[in-house]
């Protein structure tokens, strides 16, 4: 029987069950577990954070489709006002002297995602995108509350400022700090973390309080 | 610390056994776990592990010119399957080699790193008993014992272990001091690695060979726990001395495969040149890998006076883990 336009009977290099036992697939994966990992290998392209916050998923999705609440829990976002009718912000973004950040919220309450599309210096072109999925952790944990997926992608952008014209004299370009993109965001969610549990545990309003 | 790591020798049975005498030749070749090695020894059927231990400290006490009598008041021995199944094989080293030692112990867990606990065990009984002098005897003989077998060698398993024995000389003094000593049980994980007999226990009656079920449902965790635990404490022993892994300049690990002398090489960040191991040639060699290991690089001269070696392994499934430095002055 011919094989079908896209079978993957073509493919050479795939692991499955048929063509790889299970003796073979257990070396295989032993070599590839390794003690330690690279911070590049690990980190190099992506970026992905993730954590468990003792709040409901819903009440995470609320406060993390609210744009004013990253002047709450991000390090250095700062002074927002909305510039268009389509959800445009623009502020400051104080890790880096006199840098205007402009973004956007894009969420789905249905599949509880919040993403921010952001970048430095101009508006039409947001192309630093923050990917966060909520999941219910009563699904993945069997407990009350919250995980959180927050994942970033290494934009050929990081490493070339597509609009260098826009910068300001003397401001080093956000690429630069791609290394301590996981420590910065790990901080930046323990902040996330301690302000919802925080507002949830305490029955309080949870805000963005701005 | 004053107990010091005088001489060490190591004895190889001169039987080599390639590869192509193992059965599951596909499995080996494809199978990660069970490749890295070309070659391994295997003891004779009729040689005794006190055979070559008493040899090998024969040797030591020609080399350091020592009186049997007075110069070793104490055996430590760790037989991975032993000579006898009562008497332990320390009283017979003792006798062959015309000693007069008071203090002996076979020593039957801990296996691939019970050359650091029969150290331990070697120092406490200098502090406790004023003993003045041992020998400490490691032997690995499952290669030829259990997998030399017609029926045990067509396992792919059994291409993994290979034979081989060390006698170390230690002193009660501080000439070549031990620096610093960690030990860790983990009783949870004492009952994952246990002889296989097809459905016999081993003292039955049986048509077949015995084996190893290293309960491959397990593997991913023993190799998590290796890899967590090894480095985990060779860290530790350079806490004690307050240094940092990387100013090790050789470590020296029991050899269970491939994979764990690269994690563990990876995880204190060591060039390959710093890791003395010998699996190509003699495969793992269960507790006699590190005792070897040092006999073979002081001997070519690899180790230099003034390095600092660090020993660490577990054994079995994880039960047993340990670690220790000492500098080769």
């Amino acid at each position: 029987m011919p094989l079908m336009p896209g079978s993957i009977e073509n493919l050479t290099g795939l692991r499955r069950v048929e063509t790889t036992n299970k003796k073979e697939m257990g070396g295989i994966m032993a070599d590839i577990t390794h003690a330690v990992y690279p911070h590049e290998q690990i980190y190099g392209d992506f970026c992905p954070v993730h954590s468990y916050i003792n709040c409901p998923p819903e009440k995470v999705f609320e406060y993390m489709a609210n744009p004013y609440c990253l002047l709450e829990w991000t390090y250095s976002m700062r002074k927002f006002e909305p510039i268009s009718d389509d959800g445009l912000f623009v502020g400051k973004d104080r890790i880096g002297d006199n840098t205007d950040i402009y973004f956007k919220v894009k969420s789905n309450k249905e599949a509880l995602t919040v993403d921010y599309h952001c970048a430095w210096d101009q508006g039409k072109d947001l192309w630093m995108i923050y990917l966060n999925r909520i999941i219910p952790a009563e699904t993945v944990l069997k407990k009350p509350g919250s995980v959180i997926f927050w994942q970033n992608c290494r934009h050929a952008y990081y490493d070339n400022n597509p609009y260098p014209e826009l910068a300001p004299p003397g401001r080093p370009w956000v690429g630069q700090f791609w290394d301590f993109f996981y420590a910065g965001h790990m901080v930046e969610l323990e902040n996330l973390k301690t302000i919802l549990e925080y507002r949830h545990l305490n029955n309080l309003p949870m805000g963005p309080h701005v | 610390m004053s107990i010091s790591l005088i001489d060490i020798e190591e004895l190889m049975p001169e039987t080599i056994i390639y590869n192509d005498y193992f059965g599951e030749e596909e499995i080996r070749k494809t199978n990660r776990m069970f490749s890295g090695t070309d070659q391994r020894r295997h003891v004779g059927r009729d040689e005794l592990a006190s055979d070559y231990l008493s040899t090998a400290a024969m040797r030591l006490i020609e080399r350091l010119g020592l009186n049997a009598n007075n110069d070793i008041d104490m055996i430590v021995t760790n037989v991975s399957i032993p000579d006898e199944p009562f008497t332990g094989c320390g009283a017979v080293i003792n006798k062959k080699i015309g000693g007069k030692a008071k203090w002996i112990f076979d020593i039957h867990n801990t296996g691939c790193i019970s050359f650091l606990y029969l150290t331990d065990l070697v120092h406490t009984y200098m502090k406790a008993k004023d003993v003045r002098h041992a020998i400490i005897c490691v032997a690995q003989t499952a290669g030829g014992r259990i997998f030399g077998q017609v029926d045990t060698r067509q396992m792919a398993q059994a291409a993994i272990p290979g034979d081989g024995f060390a006698v170390a000389y230690l002193t009660n003094n501080s000439e070549r001091p031990f620096l610093t000593f960690e030990f860790e049980n983990y009783p949870e994980f004492s009952e994952d690695m246990v002889s296989s007999c097809k459905g016999r226990h081993w003292w039955e009656s049986r048509e077949s060979s015995g084996s190893i079920d290293f309960n491959e449902n397990k593997s991913a965790m023993i190799i998590g726990r290796g890899n967590k635990t090894v480095p985990r404490m060779i860290k530790k022993v350079c806490d004690n001395i307050d240094i940092l892994h990387t100013q090790i300049d050789y470590l020296i690990t029991n050899q269970p495969n491939a994979n764990f002398l690269r994690n563990w090489r990876e995880a204190i960040s060591l060039p390959p040149e710093r890791q003395l191991h010998t699996f190509p040639q003699y495969a793992n060699l269960f507790g006699a890998a590190i005792p070897v290991n040092l006999a073979t690089y002081i001997k070519n001269k690899t180790i230099k006076p003034g390095d600092l070696i660090c020993m660490a392994g577990f054994s079995h499934a994880c039960d047993y883990s340990a670690s220790a430095l000492i500098r080769w002055t």
